[in-house]
C-alpha cells in the first residue's frame, strides 16, 4: 500500500512545476523588478533601491487606489454577507421553486465580471438607460461615472450583484450542516426564530463566514475587470483600484518597477486582512456538543 | 521492440518531411496598430497578399490590434519576440529603435520626404522605419458648421480669435468642439493637450521652453495655462455636453452630422467623418498661437510607418518586403487612405488629397513642429496627459493637482 502512495507522489509534480513556473517565480521576479526602474520592455534598466517603495508613500494616485480598493473590498463584502444569508435563510426551507430562485441569484457568477460591467455600461452611461428615466422625470442628465463617491459606490452594487450567489451558495452548505435537532430543541424551549438565528444558526456558520468572507475580500481587493469596462480607472485617476493601477502604471505609464512595488503593496494588504478576518473569526468559532 | 522501431521511423520521417516542406516556405508576421475593419489596415493586408501572390512560398500572419498594440508590442519588446514588420505609430525612434533594423541602406532611403525625415531620423543619422505617409495635422473642422455660424477658419490667428469662433458656433446651437473625453478614449483628451501645449511652450521662437523641457530644468508652472484652456472651453460651454463620456466614435458621427465644428485630431477625423457623411465638407486650419507675437503652426509627424525587427528570422525577406511597401503605388495607396501626404517623394509618388487638396495648399508654408509629447517629454508622459486632461475635466483633479502630477511623472521618467 506504502508503495502506491508513494508512486502516486509523483502525481505532484506537473502542478508542482506549473505553480513554480506560473506564479513562485513571477512573485519574486517581481519583487526584483520592484527595486528597478524599468520601463517594462526596454533590455536596459537600473536598480534603484527603495525609491519606488518610498514613491509608495507619497504618490496621490496610490493614495486614491488604497483607498478605493478598501472600499471595494470591504463594501462588496459587507453587502454580500448581508445579501448571501439573508437569501440563504430565505432559500433553505422546503418549497416549490427553490431551486430556480438559488439558480437564478447564482447566475451572475457564471458571467465574466468584464461582460457585466460592459453591460451595466449601457445602463449609466451619460447617454444610458438610467439618464433615460431621469430626464423623463423632468431632470437634467447625470454624469453617473464621473463622480468619485458615486461611480466607487456603484461599483460596490455591481460586484455584490454580481457575486452575492457565491456568499449564498456557501451560507446554504453551512446551514445544511446544522443538526436539525438543536433547531427543533430551541423551539421546544421556546426560542423565536430571532433567538435561534443569534444563538444558534449564527454561531454555528462561522466556518461558513470565514470561507464566505475570505473569499469575497480577496475578489473585492483584486477588482479589475469592472473596473476597466465601465471607466478604466477615470476620470484621472478617481476610481483606480490597485489592481487596474498596476495595469495603467505598466501599460500607460511605462514605469515597470513603480507598478511592481504597487503589486507588492496589493499582495501584502489582502495577506494582512485575510490573516486578520482568519484570526477574529476563528476565535468565534463554536461547537455544540 | 519491431513495433516501436517502426514508429520510431515513421515520426522521424513525417518530421523530416514537414521540415523540408517549412524551409521551402516562409511565414513573416505583420502587426498593425489600427482595428481588423479600419481601411489602412485592409490596406495593409491587401499589400501582403499581393505580395505573397508574387513571390510563392512567402505566407504572410497579419494581425491588426488595434487598442491593445501598444501594451501586446510592449510584452513581445520585454521577451524580445517581436512581429518581422510591425508599424511604430509615431515612436520609431524614441521607444522601438532599440528593436528596429536601421534602414538607411535601403534603395528608396533618399526618396524620404523631406518634412518628415527629422522626426524619424535619431541623434546618430539612424531612420528605423519606411514612412508610408507625412503627417500634417491640424485643427479639423465642418465647413458647412463655420459657413453657418459665419465664421473664416484662416482668420483665426489666437486662442483668443478661437473662442470668439466658438462663441458664434454655440449663437447657433452648434457644439464648438468635441473633445471625446471618454476616460476609456482619454487619448483624444491627450491629443488636445498635444495640439495645444507647443503654441504655450514651443512655438513662440522669443519665447519658449525648448530646450527646458528637454534638459529637465523646466518650470512645471507653465503648464498651467495648457491645462487651463480644457477647463476653460468646458466652463464656457464650448465643448460636447457628454465631455467626459464621449467617445472617439461620437466625435466622427457628430462631425459627419453636422453638429460640432471643430476636432483637434489629425484628418484622419475627416476619414472617420466620411464613413458616416461622404457628402460632408470638411477641412483643417492650422493650430492657433497663444499669443499675437507667435504665429499658428501645424503638427508633423509620423502615421503609417514601418518597421523591421532586428532580431527576424527572416530579415532578407522582411527588407525585400519593405522594398515593395516602398513603391509609388503602394506607398500612394496608403497616403491616400489617410488623406496625407506621400512619406516618399520623386516621380510618381502622389497621393490623392481630393477636396482636401485646397487645405494642404493653404497650409504648405505654414512652420511645423513634431508631436509636443514625443519631443519634449520623456516616453511614458503621453499617459499623463490623458490622465490628468480627463481629471481636469471631471474636477476630480485641481489645476495644482494636474501640474503635480505631470511634473512628478516627468521627473520620474526622465530618469529611466
Amino acid at each position: 500500500m506504502n508503495k502506491i502512495y508513494s508512486k502516486a507522489n509523483i502525481l505532484y509534480i506537473p502542478v508542482l512545476l506549473i505553480l513554480a513556473l506560473y506564479v513562485v517565480y513571477p512573485f519574486f521576479d517581481g519583487i526584483r523588478i520592484a527595486f528597478t526602474n524599468w520601463n517594462g520592455f526596454s533590455q536596459k534598466f537600473k536598480y534603484i533601491g527603495l525609491a519606488n517603495f518610498a514613491r509608495l508613500l507619497t504618490d496621490d494616485s496610490v493614495r486614491v487606489a488604497f483607498v478605493n480598493t478598501l472600499i471595494y473590498g470591504f463594501g462588496s463584502t459587507l453587502l454580500q454577507q448581508i445579501l448571501g444569508l439573508f437569501c440563504a435563510l430565505l432559500l433553505t426551507g422546503p418549497y416549490r421553486g427553490r431551486t430556480v430562485v438559488r439558480t437564478v441569484i447564482y447566475l451572475p457568477v457564471l458571467f465574466s465580471a468584464f461582460v457585466m460591467g460592459a453591460m451595466w455600461y449601457y445602463v449609466v452611461q451619460y447617454n444610458g438607460a438610467l439618464n433615460d428615466i431621469v430626464t423623463l422625470l423632468g431632470h437634467a442628465k447625470v454624469f453617473w461615472l464621473s463622480q468619485h463617491t458615486v461611480t466607487v459606490s456603484l461599483f460596490v452594487l455591481i460586484n455584490t450583484f454580481q457575486y452575492m450567489g457565491v456568499s449564498m451558495v456557501i451560507y446554504i452548505a453551512g446551514i445544511k450542516a446544522i443538526p436539525v435537532t438543536y433547531l427543533e430543541a430551541a423551539t421546544v424551549e421556546g426560542a423565536g426564530a430571532w433567538r435561534r438565528f443569534g444563538q444558534i444558526i449564527l454561531p454555528l456558520l462561522f466556518p461558513a463566514l470565514l470561507t464566505s468572507i475570505t473569499i469575497n475580500l480577496i475578489g473585492g481587493f483584486k477588482l479589475f475587470d469592472l473596473i476597466m469596462a465601465l471607466t478604466a480607472g477615470g476620470p484621472g485617476y478617481t476610481t483606480h483600484s490597485l489592481a487596474t493601477l498596476i495595469y495603467a502604471t505598466y501599460f500607460g505609464g511605462q514605469q515597470a518597477g513603480f507598478s511592481a512595488a504597487i503589486g507588492l503593496l496589493l499582495f501584502l494588504t489582502i495577506l494582512f486582512f485575510t490573516i486578520v478576518f482568519n484570526r477574529i473569526v476563528r476565535g468565534q468559532e463554536v461547537e455544540f456538543t | 521492440m519491431k513495433r516501436f522501431l517502426g514508429f520510431l521511423a515513421v515520426v522521424m520521417l513525417s518530421t523530416l518531411v514537414v521540415a523540408t516542406l517549412s524551409a521551402q516556405s516562409k511565414t513573416l508576421t505583420f502587426s498593425v496598430n489600427w482595428l481588423p475593419n479600419d481601411e489602412i489596415s485592409k490596406t495593409f493586408q491587401g499589400m501582403a497578399a499581393a505580395y505573397s501572390s508574387q513571390n510563392p512560398g512567402v505566407k504572410f500572419e497579419f494581425s491588426a490590434l488595434g487598442s491593445q498594440y501598444e501594451a501586446i508590442m510592449k510584452t513581445k519588446m520585454a521577451a524580445n519576440d517581436l512581429p518581422d514588420v510591425f508599424t511604430t505609430h509615431g515612436w520609431s525612434v524614441i521607444r522601438y529603435s532599440e528593436y528596429l533594423t536601421p534602414l538607411n541602406e535601403q534603395p528608396w532611403f533618399s526618396k524620404i520626404n523631406p518634412a518628415i525625415k527629422p522626426v524619424i531620423t535619431n541623434k546618430s543619422g539612424q531612420v528605423f522605419v519606411l514612412p508610408m505617409d507625412t503627417e500634417v495635422a491640424c485643427v479639423v473642422f465642418n465647413n458647412d458648421v463655420l459657413d453657418k455660424a459665419k465664421v473664416d477658419p484662416f482668420k483665426i490667428k489666437t486662442w483668443d480669435d478661437f473662442m470668439a469662433a466658438c462663441e458664434a458656433v454655440k449663437k447657433i446651437g452648434k457644439i464648438p468642439v468635441h473633445i471625446g473625453g471618454n476616460p476609456k478614449d482619454d487619448w483624444t483628451v491627450g491629443n488636445f493637450y498635444d495640439w495645444v501645449a507647443p503654441s504655450f511652450l514651443i512655438t513662440n521662437d522669443k519665447d519658449n521652453s525648448r530646450e527646458a523641457l528637454v534638459d529637465g530644468s523646466f518650470d512645471w508652472q507653465k503648464w498651467g495655462p495648457v491645462a487651463s484652456l480644457l477647463v476653460a472651453f468646458r466652463d464656457k460651454g464650448y465643448l460636447n455636453p457628454d465631455y467626459t463620456q464621449g467617445t472617439w466614435e461620437d466625435v466622427g458621427k457628430q462631425m459627419a452630422s453636422g453638429d460640432v465644428a471643430f476636432g483637434f485630431f489629425g484628418s484622419y477625423l475627416i476619414g472617420e467623418a466620411k464613413k458616416y457623411n461622404p457628402k460632408g465638407h470638411y477641412g483643417f486650419m492650422p493650430v492657433p498661437a497663444a499669443s499675437s507675437s507667435d504665429s499658428p503652426t501645424v503638427i508633423t509627424g509620423e502615421r503609417a510607418a514601418v518597421g523591421v525587427w532586428k532580431d527576424s528570422q527572416n530579415k532578407a525577406e522582411t527588407l525585400k518586403f519593405l522594398a515593395f511597401l516602398a513603391r509609388p503605388e503602394n506607398v500612394n495607396k496608403v497616403a491616400t487612405v489617410n488623406a496625407n501626404p506621400t512619406g516618399l517623394v520623386g516621380a510618381g509618388y502622389q497621393s490623392k488629397l481630393g477636396d482636401l487638396t485646397p487645405y494642404y495648399e493653404k497650409v504648405a508654408g505654414v512652420r511645423g513642429f513634431p508631436y509636443f509629447d514625443r519631443a519634449y517629454l520623456p516616453s511614458g508622459m503621453w499617459d499623463s496627459m490623458c490622465k490628468t486632461g480627463t481629471g481636469l475635466l471631471a474636477n476630480s483633479m485641481t489645476l495644482d493637482q494636474a501640474v503635480a502630477k505631470m511634473k512628478s511623472d516627468y521627473l520620474g521618467l526622465r530618469n529611466q
